[in-house]
């Protein structure tokens, strides 16, 4: 059994008359520890593909299973209980909590999880460390640069050692350098504590660092790549 | 996530908003400050009621009528009396025969309703003397003057009006008084129409002066029914006039035990057939109107209160439109559904309970003030208020405006819990 097993997903919005198929039968599937790279051109359905897996969004047809369970037919009250458990998000646009400092920031996944102030400030703290923010523990989202926002947004997704990571875009608003050392940073740090992380993206030198590349192109997979194996085309 | 995380939240989200929160609080601070002032306004009145009727009189007090719509005997005559003080709770009856005489002394008249009463019972029903004594058996003619009834004296060869007339006598010091049921006694100008035959007067003496109350006993005035039975019967004797020598009393009180055997005995009465009144049937009167005004006044209040919930209400909703991203990065992040809703509510209810407290502190003082002014205004000094504020009040206000914070906070919480994380997230 796979960490993750998406099958046959499919999502049709629906825009006044007419039909978006913005997935049309998707299938892979993503291993533990695994860093999957989600890489299509904007508007091929990354994003809803991702949601789907974090349960965020509920598909049209098929079914998204993390460790077995189908977070595609959660309620949306077992779905939360589920995230905070064993998923971690890192967004686009850091979405970080403007009146709180970076520490606080990190620790608030723990917060949900009900662990006491002094646990989870070390671990945040320690997770802070760990992306090279050690010094900014006091700074407010504001007083940080992009690059360092969205190392404050990974120290918070993974802060609870979830089992699955999801990242959209994590780098989109970066400049190249600074993506770079993100994505590293990220990657480094999953690949450390076993943590399978998938990241969606349009940029193809974020391949760079997957172990599987999902190639998706008008809501179909292209084709899937595992590093050290050969490639899979798809019909 | 544990409740003191979600206290401290909910605490730093609030004054993340200080200007808007201050607002909301400041609708809630005269809401409740209104609605306490209103209620205590009412329970002021309502006290007041009650320190007028105990002045008025006893509340343990039971007037007996005869029943003049006939039927069943309700003559108030010796044997009622006997069954009177035979029902349950029953203290003391005092029972009165009212007849007017003249009374006179050197060369002052007045002329005076006398009361007979049985001599018993005086002490009971807390009659007392500022001068001399009450009366005893053994004064032959007796009389007990209330304090204001000696004012009625007045010289009848004097020019001036009798009511102009200002008499000073001491009643208990006069060498000798007499009594009659002539009314023509002591007249300057004679009735000469009739030859009606005219009673001799009888001596009398004042042995006690009532302490004065404003109880119609400081102008009555009391004698031994015995003596005063006898003195119609003479004079009814010397003028050929009717007297019937079976006692009929015309005014009977009954002294309960308790006030709250009042309406026993009053209904016990009731069946018997006789009609009743007491000071209790009065207080229930004033006590549902003061309910009433109370209703009324703690409506007014609510009215503010209201207000002040569709402020929070408005607030909170303004609220999560602002934070409708953070909610949806916190659902993501994996806060549970229960913790978002019982953050707004209690953001909600912390809106409530500190303008609620506020407001508390706010309507003592403007309690202490209308009780200032308004015993300035209408003089009542070292009186008890206009506005009381009581313990349960100042309680219930506070618990009152923490529920109005919940019930208002209610709708958006929940709103703020159904919102969609991943419409949330979108929202860039
Ligand atoms: N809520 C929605 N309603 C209608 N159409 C949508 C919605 N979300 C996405 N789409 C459409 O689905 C397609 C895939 O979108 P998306 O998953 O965001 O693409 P990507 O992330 O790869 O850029 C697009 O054509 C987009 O317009
Ligand atoms: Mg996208």
């Amino acid at each position: 059994m796979s960490l993750i097993e998406v099958k046959d997903i499919k999502k049709v919005y629906r825009l006044g008359s007419e039909k978006v198929h913005a997935l049309r039968g998707v299938s892979f599937n993503i291993e533990a520890g695994e860093v999957c790279v989600i890489l299509g051109k904007s508007g091929s359905g990354k994003s809803t593909l991702l949601n789907m897996m974090a349960g965020l969004e509920k598909p049209t047809k098929g079914s998204v299973k993390i460790k077995g369970e189908a977070v595609t037919k959660m309620s949306e009250k077992r779905l939360a209980i589920f995230r905070q458990k064993n998923v971690g998000f890192i967004f686009q646009s850091y979405n970080l909590m403007g009146a709180l400092t970076a520490l606080e920031n990190v620790a608030m996944p723990l917060t949900f999880r009900g662990i006491g102030s002094k646990r989870r400030n070390a671990a945040a703290k320690k997770m802070l460390e760990n992306v090279g923010l050690g010094d900014r523990v006091k700074h407010k989202p504001n007083q940080m640069s992009g690059g360092q926002q969205q190392r404050v947004g990974i120290a918070r997704a993974l802060v609870g050692k979830a089992e699955v990571v999801f990242a959209d875009e994590p780098t989109g608003n970066l400049d190249s350098k600074t993506s770079a050392e993100v994505m590293k940073l990220m990657v480094d740090i999953c690949k450390h504590n076993n943590q399978a992380l998938v990241i969606v993206t349009h940029d193809g030198s974020v391949g760079q660092y997957a172990d599987k590349i999902v190639s998706i192109l008008d809501g179909e997979v292209q084709n899937i790549v595992v590093k050290g194996e050969k490639k899979h085309e798809q019909a | 996530m544990n409740s003191i995380d979600l206290f401290l939240m909910g605490i730093r989200n609030l004054w993340r908003r200080k200007a808007r929160t201050f607002l909301t609080v400041l609708g809630v601070i005269i809401g409740t400050t209104a609605i306490i002032v209103m209620v205590s306004l009412g329970l002021g009145m309502e006290r007041a009621f009650m320190e007028q009727m105990e002045q008025m009189g006893s509340l343990t007090n039971v007037t007996v009528y005869k029943n003049w719509e006939g039927g069943s005997d309700t003559e108030l005559n010796q044997k009622a009396i006997e069954s009177f003080k035979n029902i349950e709770n029953v203290e003391a009856v005092l029972a009165q025969k009212n007849s007017y005489m003249k009374i006179s002394t050197g060369k002052y008249i007045a002329s005076l309703g006398i009361n007979g009463v049985d001599l018993d019972a005086l002490e009971a029903f807390g009659f007392q003397t500022t001068e001399g004594r009450l009366l005893e058996e053994t004064d032959k003619n007796g009389l007990l003057f209330g304090a204001q009834a000696m004012n009625e004296f007045y010289n009848p060869r004097k020019k001036q009006n009798r009511w102009e007339q200002e008499v000073e006598i001491d009643l208990l010091e006069q060498k000798r008084m007499v009594i009659t049921t002539d009314q023509m006694y002591g007249e300057p100008v004679q009735d000469m129409s009739g030859d009606m035959k005219r009673p001799k007067p009888h001596d009398t003496k004042v042995v006690g002066i009532l302490a004065e109350s404003q109880d119609i006993r400081g102008w009555g005035i009391y004698m031994d029914i015995n003596d005063m039975q006898k003195i119609l019967e003479t004079d009814a004797k010397v003028t050929g006039q009717k007297f019937d020598k079976n006692l009929v009393y015309d005014d009977v009180t009954i002294k309960v035990n308790n006030v709250d055997n009042v309406a026993a005995v009053s209904e016990t009465l009731k069946v018997q057939g006789y009609q009743t009144w007491s000071m209790t049937d009065m207080l229930e009167e004033m006590r549902n109107t003061a309910r009433t005004i109370q209703l009324v006044l703690a409506g007014i209040g609510a009215v503010s209160l209201f207000v002040a919930a569709i402020g929070i209400t408005n607030t909170m909703v303004m609220s999560i439109y602002e934070r409708t991203r953070e909610i949806g990065v916190m659902k993501v992040l994996g806060s549970r559904l229960v913790d978002i809703k019982r953050l707004f509510l209690f953001e909600a209810a912390l809106i409530g309970g500190i303008g609620g407290l506020i407001g508390l502190g706010l309507s003592f003082g403007v309690s202490k003030l209308i009780n200032q002014l308004g015993a300035g205004a209408l003089g009542m000094e070292g009186g008890s208020g206009l506005s009381y504020i009581p313990v349960w009040l100042a309680a219930a206000g506070i618990g009152f405006s923490m529920l109005i914070g919940l019930i208002s906070g209610y709708y958006p919480a929940k709103r703020a819990m159904n919102l969609s994380a991943l419409d949330a997230i979108r929202t860039e």
